[in-house]
């Protein structure tokens, strides 16, 4: 290796020796000593190659950085910058810009925030050139260039990003950056402060992202802050700005600090606002923070406090899941653990630790299993009962299940036909999350399916409407957002503006049934308002022979099947309650069968309560029919059997 | 082939960071959200987070679905399958639960590799 290295030409050498220094501050930070060792061995064997003063100079200091070997990271942390301003004074002044070289070609972009820092600290205490008038002048205008095309560079680079985008680390830009900034100590102390601000600046902004108002501004002023740098204009009033939209700036903090504060913040100020009678509200941003903060703390090397609060985090989500609020109990445990993790940056005492994770596993809820039901079934489209299933698992089942809604499928709205195409496997996914999101008992989400399989209802009907395309397209994307907040095991909320966009429509298609014809289209058409005072969802499927409908007959399967479900609107108060402590949809889904001319049968899945004799004599008498029974059918549900007269 | 990192915290970023360049995969950027459509190349390897502060990580999958990008892998905070099943059905190619470790990352680079192959 070194005979290789000392083949290389001069500038290459010379390029190799500061790469070389460059990556000291990573190695400091290792445990072991070796690489350490290693690595200032080849700077010795490069040296050897120069000139003897040089070389004299070189195997001196490094004799010194060899005794940082033997201290503690730490201390070797902060006494690196100082050994590596020596050896940087010790290479002589031929080799000073090679730090500029190396680092605007890219040189040392994988250096994290904690190296970066050092890095930092190593540059900012390099001397300033000094050399000769006439080389200097000569040499700053070339630099000058350079860095007016590095800067132009820059700019096309924040120019590419589209309208609104954050800003994000991008390390090509960061290198660029950072070369700039070394550049400019050559250039004076004015256009050094410039860059070392516009640096820090867009660091801060990309590690520390503001909130999302903000976001497009610090953009906006970063891209006109460097567009002006490049044109060789002062752009102080675009930096102040820049720097008031991020306060972290202000305070100096290490993002990662940042991540913490605002991580244990979001806990005390859950722990202020959650306290009921009941004991301590679990909401969805103490899940995520609690979450997020354990794997924050599992990267900064705390491993126990992370340890600590992934357990807080699954005892939180057992409670939310159930919907129980935590016990006051544990509010003194939550208390005491926030109160010793501080800003969560300093080592906590392991036997602390363990005495929190002791008291958070007492409070465990002990009954939970008690209060979900083991395991539940889903019916298909056809109303088949699929394979039961733990409850815990049906999220999955049904992410594995659905077949057309995670697609994106923005061909299906582009017209009727492809819609027609699309909808009986639409409607088959819709009814899957219908049920999975009534076992799971996230009531918004289901009102939300049975909704939308109203719309395809009312669709089918080929009402006299044009075809809402854009309405459709928002529904697919508002669905696929809950879902992804469902899969999160967040609660979906679609938006209310949205919800009475799509009421709204299906209000005026229920208006227009008027100039549809058959069966289906006038009982909807009578039922879906009273259905809508109600506030419940209704569905019908029909299958009468061809032609009935506008027979005698046809006629009075419309009255007896409008009077019975009429009835079961009227009455369905109870069967709701019972069916949402069982975890079945609320939507009242019925199917109608004609079997013969003059039989109806109305099938209910998702009712399984038998009326009595009375109900059913009074239910007789208003159908006007001969005879009227009901049973329950195989797969749960029940079916009443009405002979016509 | 370079690596996106779809990350918002700093901390875990760099983490991800190490780990790739490690693994001999030259990070490209790291953002909060979506990166530039233009930068992103198909071939390029984008690491997801899951647990995105604006929650939009699995919409940010369907993107880079429709960008028609073939390396894009999920990680998974929560370990809850229906997360990773999610993940999948959005379009991640693999889905990798943390801790991601550089063994974990090399066989996840392997199996995508051999995909692709077998794609072919």
């Amino acid at each position: 290796v070194v005979a290789d290295d000392a083949a290389l030409p001069g500038e290459a050498l010379e390029t190799r020796l500061v790469a070389l220094a460059a990556a000291l501050p990573q190695l400091a930070s290792a445990a072991g000593t070796e690489q350490w060792n290693g690595q200032l061995q080849r700077l010795e064997a490069l040296a050897t190659w120069q000139e003897r003063a040089c070389r004299e100079r070189v195997t001196a200091l490094l004799r010194g950085l060899r005794s940082l070997a033997r201290l503690g990271v730490e201390q070797r942390r902060r006494l690196l910058p100082q050994g590596l301003r020596l050896v940087y004074q010790a290479l002589g002044p031929a080799w000073r810009q090679a730090p500029v070289l190396a680092v605007l070609s890219g040189q040392g972009r994988r250096m994290s925030g904690t190296h970066r820092q050092v890095l930092a600290q190593f540059i900012s205490a390099l001397p300033v050139q000094q050399p000769a008038q006439a080389s200097m002048a000569s040499a700053r205008a070339v630099l000058r260039a350079q860095v007016q095309e590095a800067l132009r560079a820059v700019a096309d680079v924040l120019a590419a990003w589209p309208p609104g985008f954050p800003v994000c680390l991008e390390s090509g830009l960061a290198a660029r950056l950072r070369g700039l900034r070394l550049a400019a100590q050559f250039l004076g102390s004015d256009a050094a402060g410039v860059f070392a601000r516009l640096e820090g600046l867009y660091l801060l902004a990309s590690c520390c992202p503001p909130c999302e108002a903000a976001r497009a501004d610090v953009a906006r002023l970063l891209q006109q802050a460097v567009w002006r740098l490049s044109l060789g204009r002062d752009a102080a009033r675009e930096l102040d700005a820049l720097s008031a939209a991020l306060p972290c700036v202000a305070r100096g903090a290490d993002s990662a600090d940042l991540e913490l504060v605002a991580g244990f913040s979001a806990l005390r100020q859950w722990l202020q606002e959650s306290a009921t009678d009941d004991g301590l509200a679990v909401n969805e941003a103490l899940l995520f923070e609690s979450l997020r903060l354990a794997w924050v703390l599992e990267a900064q090397g705390q491993p126990l406090l992370a340890g600590l609060l992934r357990v807080f985090h699954e005892l939180c989500s057992a409670y939310w899941y159930r919907c129980l609020p935590l016990p006051l109990t544990l509010q003194a445990v939550v208390r005491e653990l926030l109160e010793a993790c501080g800003t969560g940056t300093e080592p906590v005492e392991p036997l602390c630790v363990a005495g929190w994770l002791s008291e958070l596993l007492a409070g465990w809820p002990p009954e939970a299993q008690l209060a979900l039901p083991a395991s539940v079934q889903v019916r298909d489209a056809e109303g088949r009962l699929l394979p039961p299933c733990r409850l815990e698992d049906l999220p999955a089942r049904l992410a594995e299940a659905l077949g057309l809604v995670p697609e994106a499928g923005a061909a299906w709205y582009l017209g009727p036909e492809q819609w027609q195409a699309q909808a009986p496997e639409l409607e088959r996914d819709l009814i899957l999350i219908e049920q999975g999101a009534a076992a799971l008992r996230l009531s918004a989400l289901e009102r939300y399916c049975a909704l939308l399989l109203e719309v395809r209802q009312l669709l089918s009907c080929a009402v006299n409407l044009p075809f809402p395309a854009g309405l459709l397209r928002q529904c697919h994307e508002a669905l696929l957002a809950q879902l992804d907040r469902a899969a999160q095991w967040l609660e979906p909320r679609p938006a209310e503006a949205h919800v009475a966009a799509v009421q709204d429509w299906a209000q005026r298609a229920t208006a227009a049934l008027a100039e549809t014809a058959g069966l289906q289209a006038r009982l909807l058409q009578v039922l879906r308002p009273a259905a809508r005072l109600l506030d419940r969802s209704l569905r019908l499927r029909l299958n009468p022979p061809p032609g009935v409908a506008e027979t005698p007959a046809g006629e009075q399967c419309f009255h007896a099947a409008l009077a019975l479900l009429r009835w079961l609107l009227a009455c369905s108060d109870a069967d709701m309650r019972s069916r949402r402590s069982s975890g079945l949809p609320q939507a009242l889904d019925v199917a109608l069968h004609c079997p013969e001319p003059r039989r109806l049968l109305l099938e209910e899945p998702w009712s399984g309560r038998l009326p009595d004799t009375a109900e059913l004599r009074r239910l007789q008498r208003k159908t006007g029919a001969l005879s009227l029974t009901c049973h329950p059918l195989p797969g749960g549900g029940r079916c009443f059997d009405l002979l016509l007269a | 082939v370079k690596g996106w990192i779809i990350e918002d915290s700093a901390a875990l970023a760099a983490g991800l960071c190490v780990l790739l360049e490690d693994c001999g995969v030259p990070v490209a950027g790291v953002c909060p959200g979506t990166p530039p459509s233009g930068a992103v190349d198909m071939e390029d390897l984008v690491l997801v987070s899951l647990q995105l502060r604006d929650g939009g990580a699995f919409r940010l999958l369907r993107d880079l679905r429709a960008r028609d990008l073939q390396r894009s892998v999920a990680i998974c905070s929560s370990g809850r399958e229906a997360e990773c099943r999610w993940a999948e059905r959005a379009g991640a190619q693999l889905v990798l639960q943390r801790p991601v470790t550089r063994a974990v990352l090399e066989q996840a680079l392997a199996r995508l590799g051999q995909e692709e192959a077998r794609g072919c």
